[in-house]
Formats: C-alpha cells, structure tokens, sequence
C-alpha cells in the first residue's frame, strides 16, 4: 500500500483521488492546494511520501515548478504529473516526472500509473 | 477557477469585463476539464459500486462516455483557437539580441522617452533562442507591462541583460526607482489567470501563453544583497547550429 500527496488546486479532485485511493488500501498523507505548499510540505514530511499526484496549472507555483523544487529536495521524488496540457506533458517528463496522465483520465488509469510508480517506489536511493 | 462576476458588476463596468473569446476560452476550458474530471471519476466510482441495476450501469457509462467527449471537444477549440491565432508553431532560430533592441526602442519611443531609463547589458548580437517571428511583440509587450509603474516624476531606470544558462538563454529585468506590476509578476510567474483592468490581463494571458508556447517560463529572482528594485527574469530555449533560422526576426 502506498503513501500518496495529492497536489491540486481544486478541492473537489482532492476529494475524488482521496476516496478513489482510500477505497483501494492507499493513504493520502499530505494534501496540498499550489505549487509553493507543496514544496514547503514536501520538505517536512518525514519519511517522504511513496508518491506525489502533481496537478500542473496551480496559482503561486505551477506544477513543473513545484516538482523541480520537489525534485531537488528529494532527487529520488515520484512524481505522477496531471495536465490537460500536451505540451507539459513532455516537459514534465524530460524534467524527471515518473509519469504524466492527460486529463482527461479515466480512473482506472490513474490507479494503473499510480500502481505501476508503486514497482519502482523500490528504486528511491537510500537516504544519507 | 474563473470568479463569477455579479450583474452588478457587469452593469456597472461593463466595458472593463469583456473578454477576448480565446482567452476567456483559456480560462474556462481549465476550470471546465477539472469539474468535468471530478464529474467523470465520481460516476466511475458509482459505476463500479455494487448497488446498481445493469439498466442503471448503463446509464452511467454513457454519462461517463459523454463527460469524457465534452472535456475532449473543449481541449480540441482550445487548441484550434490558439492556432487559429498564431498559426501551427515552427520554433526556429532567432536573434533575441536584435528581438530586444527592437523592443525597447519601441517602448522608449511610444512611452518612456522622459520616465524611464533602458540600459541594455549583454548584447553582443550573436544570441540565438528558439522562438518565432512573435518574439519581439512579446518582448515589447512584456516590457510596457514592466515599465508601466514607472513614475514620471523621479528617474527610473530598467536594465535588460541577457546570459546564457545550460539549454536557456535568460533575459533579466531589473527595475530600479519603481516597482514592477505585481499584477504581471504573479500571472507570469504563478499562472493565475489575472482578473481586473481588461486590457492589462488579455496582454499578461498573451504573454504567458506565447512563453509557454516557446517552451520558456518566467521567475522572479531575489535581490542580491545590497541590490535595489525587483529583478524578473525570463528563459527562453537556445538555439543550436542544427535548427533552421527565421531570417526575419
């Protein structure tokens, strides 16, 4: 079972992705509502979470940002970006996110990407 | 999300809400692909609970199907909107130092002769970044929009600056006597969809949507000790050898 962050500006996907989690044995451990929050979240949260639900087009500091900043807290960060934005969408790959879905998604598929992130959760470098 | 406006308002103000239909279009579309994104996954949930008759499963998935069409017909004005504007994108080497120089004498020209100091740093005109024939009415956009604030009754002074910086080349704004527009600064920066005078926010959406159609982006970056005014900085991608060249930019 995996711990998840879920960082999105609109509450009502906050509550969609926590009960779709939930429902299947994962835990949202932290929540937060824009780039910035998430970042300054990310940094105390002990351990890290397994994975983080980044949504992109978020006020303060966009997606992409904010996992640049996630990234450099933690190199070995799973990031799963959410974008309608194809143009993102492969930035945020080249910039390390473990993978991207393109809104809109089914549900299904997010739990597939969540749980394919979940295998590689094994590869986070250990920490020093 | 887009913030409702009250009759009121409307009424009352009616000139500053109107809205170029793309950009509204921007905006909307976001907050429609999220609500309808929350839409289509409560109805999965439902969809697989096990409550429900076939009849009503049925029912369900084609509410799904049809939420699913909706959010993809939006995305797809969306993105035909934007071409319609600009046309398809064909990122081609261009001269940033020639795009800036441009700018700037526009602006000093057509606004700032007696407020505002330009110096320009770093131009040796051999800078190339990934751009289009757009660069430099985004440029002079961009730096109207800085230089607004500039008050007429003391010197002001902005200092452009270009340095290369890995696959970036960044162009920094530095603004001493004045502030920069907050107002720019957090919808380049933070990707809030600016609200309030029309013409500064449909400008501000432009500029935004043309950086991140160049694959660049905006920061602000903090004042170095003893340093003076606001330093905003732009990253646009470099050109290479191997792309073409738009001869003319």
């Amino acid at each position: 079972m995996l711990s998840i962050m879920i960082v999105d500006d609109e509450e009502v996907l906050h509550v969609l992705y926590g009960k779709l989690l939930k429902h299947k044995g994962h835990t949202v451990v932290a929540s937060a509502f824009n780039g910035d929050e998430a970042a300054g979240i990310y940094r105390g949260l002990e351990p890290s979470p397994d994975l983080v639900l980044m949504d992109h087009r978020m006020p303060i500091k966009n997606g992409l940002e904010a996992m640049e900043e996630i990234l450099s807290i933690d190199a070995g960060a799973k990031i799963v970006f959410l974008t309608a934005d194809a143009g993102v969408a492969e930035k945020a790959m080249d910039m390390g996110a473990s993978d991207v879905l393109l809104k809109p998604f089914r549900m299904d598929l997010l739990l597939r990407t969540v749980e394919d992130a979940a295998h590689k959760v094994g590869d986070r470098p250990a920490p020093t | 999300m887009v913030e409702s406006v009250s009759r009121e308002q409307l009424d009352g103000d009616a000139t500053e809400e109107v809205w170029e239909p793309d950009d509204l279009m921007e905006m909307v579309s976001h907050d429609l692909i999220n609500q309808q994104q929350a839409a289509m996954g409560f109805l999965e949930l439902l969809e697989g609970s096990k409550g429900l008759s076939e009849g009503e499963r049925v029912l369900v998935t084609r509410t799904v199907e049809a939420l699913e069409h909706t959010a993809r017909l939006i995305l797809q004005v969306r993105a035909s909107l934007v071409q319609r504007e600009w046309g398809e994108y064909r990122p081609a080497r261009v001269s940033l130092d020639r795009a800036i120089a441009a700018s700037c004498r526009t602006v000093q020209g057509a606004f700032a002769r007696d407020r505002l100091d330009i110096e320009l740093k770093g131009l040796g005109g051999s800078t190339e970044v990934m751009a289009d024939g757009m660069l430099s009415e985004m440029l002079t956009q961009l730096i109207l929009m800085i230089a607004e604030p500039a008050p007429p009754n003391r010197p002001c002074k902005l200092m452009v600056s270009v340095e290369p910086k890995g696959e970036f080349t960044t162009v920094r704004f530095i603004s001493e006597g004045f502030a920069l527009n907050p107002m720019v600064t957090d919808a380049l920066i933070g990707g809030r969809d600016p609200h309030g005078r029309t013409r500064d926010a449909v400008t501000i959406s432009l500029v935004r949507r043309m950086l991140m159609r160049y694959g660049g982006r905006a920061l602000m970056e903090p004042v170095p000790p003893g340093g003076v005014g606001a330093h905003l900085v732009i990253e646009l991608p470099r050109g290479s050898d191997t792309d073409a060249v738009d001869h003319d930019s």
